[in-house]
C-alpha cells in the first residue's frame, strides 16, 4: 500500500507559505531601504547638519537592528501556515480522513520552519553587511551574533505563539502569550544594567555606551550557543506538532 | 481489500460529553447503498462521523468500515474512503490545478484525468482561487476530489446544507452514477429530508444521541403513516399506539409506526402516507406526545 507522498505534503506547505513569503520580501526590502537612507543622511546628508553626533549613536544601535529583525520574521513565517491549520478545524477533520499520518504532516511542518530559519539566516548576511556599509563601520563577529540570536529569538517566538493559540483556541490570546514572554525577555535583559541606567539623565551619552556594551556582552555570552538554540527550537517544534496532530478530540 | 457486507458497521458506539451523550449507537450501512443518516441539529450526527474517521475516541463500542477495524487498520481503510463536509477543508488561495496535484501525492489511486473530467463536467475554472468560487463551486470541487481516487466509501457530512436545490438535484445526479458500481457506498448525514426522499436506499434517524429508526427507508415509509381524525376521535386512540400527535384546533395528525395494524384496529380513521420530514418532526416530538 502506498503512502501518501511526504512531497504532496510538502508542497500545500509551500503554497501556503507563498504570499507570506511575498509580502515578508517587501517587508524586508522596506526595512533595509528606510535604514540605508537614514544612515547615509547621518553621514553625508541633511540630518548630519541638524543632529548632533553623540546624539546619533544610540538611535545608530536601533537602525542597524531593523534589518536584521525583518529577516529574523522569515523565521516566523512558518508558524502563520501552522496557525492558519490550527485555527481552521475542517482541515484537520479532512486530514484524518487521509492516510496523511502525525508523523508525515510534522515533519512537513518542521521542514517549512527550517527553510524558514535557512531564509532568515541567508538574508540577514548580506543585510548586515549592508547597513555595516551604509553607516561606515566594519562588520564585526558581534554583528553576525546579533543576527543569528534575533532569529533563534523569532523562531522561539513562532513555537511559542503556535503552541499559545492551539492551547488556548485564539489568536488574540495567542499573541497575548507571545508578547508576554517578549516582555520577559527584554525585563530580563535590560536587568542588570536597570540600576546604572536610572543614576544617568535622559539623554545622557554614558546611557548609549552601557548599553551597547551590555548587548555586546550578552551577544558574546549567547552567540555560541546559538546553533543548539536553533536546533533545539526545531526539535520543540517538531515534538509539537507531532503532539497536536496525533490528539484526538476528548 | 477483504470481502464484507456492510460497507460500516457500528455497534454500541457511546461517547459522553459534558450535556450530551452518544448513546449506544449501533447500525449498518449495507454494501452499494445510499444511508441517509438524519437528525435534526445537535442530534449527535457528526459526532457519530467523527468517531467513525477516528477524530474522537469513543467511550465504548466498535466500528467496522470496510470490514475492517477502524482504529486499527485505520490507514488501509483511509486509501478507499472520501470525507466531504459543509465546508471546504482546502485552503482558500488555491486554485483546482493545486487541489489536484496535492491529491496526487496524497493517494495511489488518484486519477487525474476523472478528476479534470468532474471539473470540466461541473463547469469549475481550472486557475481560479477556491476564494473566488460560490458555496455550490466549492462543493463540487470537494466533491470532483473525492470522486477521483478510486473510493469505495463516501462519507458526507451535511454536504448539500446550503446549496440550491439545482446543485444539490446536481450532486445527487453524481451519487447515483456513483452508486452504479456495486462496490460502492454512501453515508450521508443530513436534516435535509427531501434530498434523501430522493436518493436514499436506507435510512437511519438519530435524536439526542439515540438511534430511533434504522432500516431500508421505503420499509419505513411504507411502515409509517400519518392518522389524521377529528379530535373527538382522537381520544379513542391509545397513547401506545402512536408516536406523537399534532393537534390543531379543529383534528389531529398522529404518527403511527404500523401502519397496517392502525388500519386493521381503526378501520374508520384516515391513514396516508408519509415522508421522512414528517417522520423526523414526530419522533423529535415524540416526549411531548401531544404538539401543535
Amino acid at each position: 500500500m502506498k503512502k501518501p507522498s511526504f512531497t504532496a505534503l510538502l508542497y500545500r506547505e509551500l503554497l501556503l507559505l507563498k504570499k507570506s513569503l511575498l509580502i515578508g520580501s517587501i517587508g524586508a526590502l522596506i526595512f533595509i531601504l528606510f535604514p540605508v537612507l537614514i544612515l547615509l543622511s547621518f553621514r553625508f546628508g541633511n540630518l548630519k547638519l541638524i543632529i548632533p553626533e553623540e546624539a546619533v549613536s544610540g538611535s545608530m544601535t536601533i537602525i542597524k537592528l531593523m534589518p536584521v529583525m525583518s529577516a529574523s520574521l522569515f523565521a516566523m513565517l512558518p508558524s502563520e501556515t501552522a496557525t492558519n491549520d490550527i485555527t481552521k478545524p475542517v482541515w484537520d477533520y479532512f486530514r484524518r480522513s487521509t492516510q496523511a499520518s502525525a508523523l508525515r504532516l510534522s515533519l512537513a511542518k518542521t521542514v517549512i520552519s527550517v527553510i524558514g530559519i535557512a531564509i532568515s539566516l541567508i538574508i540577514s548576511i548580506p543585510l548586515t553587511y549592508i547597513i555595516a556599509y551604509a553607516s561606515g563601520t566594519e562588520v564585526t563577529g558581534n554583528d553576525i551574533g546579533l543576527s543569528l540570536l534575533f532569529i533563534a529569538f523569532m523562531s522561539l517566538m513562532s513555537v511559542v505563539f503556535g503552541a499559545s493559540i492551539y492551547f488556548f483556541k485564539s489568536v488574540d490570546k495567542g499573541g497575548l502569550v507571545m508578547t508576554g514572554f517578549m516582555f520577559a525577555f527584554v525585563f530580563g535583559f535590560m536587568a542588570p544594567i536597570t540600576g546604572e541606567l536610572t543614576k544617568m539623565p535622559p539623554g545622557h551619552a554614558m546611557r548609549d555606551a552601557i548599553m551597547e556594551t551590555h548587548l555586546n556582552n550578552v551577544i558574546s555570552t549567547l552567540a555560541p550557543f546559538t546553533p543548539l538554540m536553533l536546533m533545539g527550537v526545531i526539535l520543540i517544534q517538531f515534538a509539537l506538532f507531532l503532539f497536536i496532530f496525533k490528539r484526538r478530540e476528548k | 481489500m477483504n470481502d464484507y457486507v456492510n460497507a460500516i458497521e457500528i455497534s454500541g458506539l457511546t461517547k459522553k460529553y459534558d450535556g450530551f451523550t452518544l448513546d449506544n449507537v449501533s447500525f449498518n450501512v449495507p454494501k452499494g447503498s445510499i444511508m441517509g443518516f438524519i437528525g435534526q441539529n445537535g442530534a449527535g450526527k457528526t459526532t457519530t462521523i467523527r468517531a467513525l474517521l477516528n477524530i474522537t475516541k469513543c467511550d465504548s463500542g466498535s466500528i467496522k468500515m470496510l470490514g475492517l477495524d477502524h482504529v486499527q487498520n485505520e490507514y488501509e481503510i483511509k486509501e478507499h474512503i472520501a470525507a466531504v463536509f459543509d465546508e471546504i477543508p482546502f485552503h482558500e488561495g488555491f486554485n483546482a490545478v493545486q487541489v489536484g496535484k496535492m491529491f496526487r501525492g496524497l493517494y495511489s489511486g488518484w486519477d487525474e484525468k476523472k478528476y479534470y473530467e468532474y471539473l470540466d463536467r461541473f463547469s469549475l475554472p481550472r486557475k481560479k482561487k477556491i476564494a473566488k468560487f460560490s458555496k455550490g463551486m466549492k462543493m463540487k470541487l470537494q466533491i470532483s476530489t473525492a470522486l477521483s481516487h478510486g473510493a469505495r466509501l463516501l462519507i458526507m457530512d451535511e454536504a448539500t446544507t446550503g446549496l440550491d436545490p439545482v446543485v444539490r438535484n446536481e450532486i445527487l445526479d453524481i451519487f447515483r452514477e456513483y452508486l452504479q458500481d456495486e462496490e460502492n457506498s454512501v453515508l450521508m448525514s443530513s436534516h435535509i429530508t427531501s434530498d434523501l426522499d430522493k436518493i436514499a436506499d436506507c435510512v437511519t434517524f438519530i435524536d439526542k444521541g439515540k438511534i430511533l429508526l434504522t432500516g431500508y427507508k421505503d420499509e419505513i415509509l411504507e411502515n409509517h403513516g400519518i392518522l389524521k381524525c377529528s379530535k373527538e376521535d382522537f381520544k379513542e386512540i391509545a397513547s401506545e399506539d402512536y408516536i406523537s400527535a399534532r393537534v390543531t384546533d379543529f383534528s389531529v395528525e398522529a404518527m403511527v409506526s404500523d401502519r397496517a395494524e392502525a388500519k386493521r384496529k381503526y378501520s374508520g380513521a384516515l391513514i396516508e402516507k408519509t415522508n421522512l420530514e414528517d417522520i423526523m418532526l414526530f419522533y423529535v416530538n415524540r416526549e411531548k406526545k401531544e404538539w401543535s
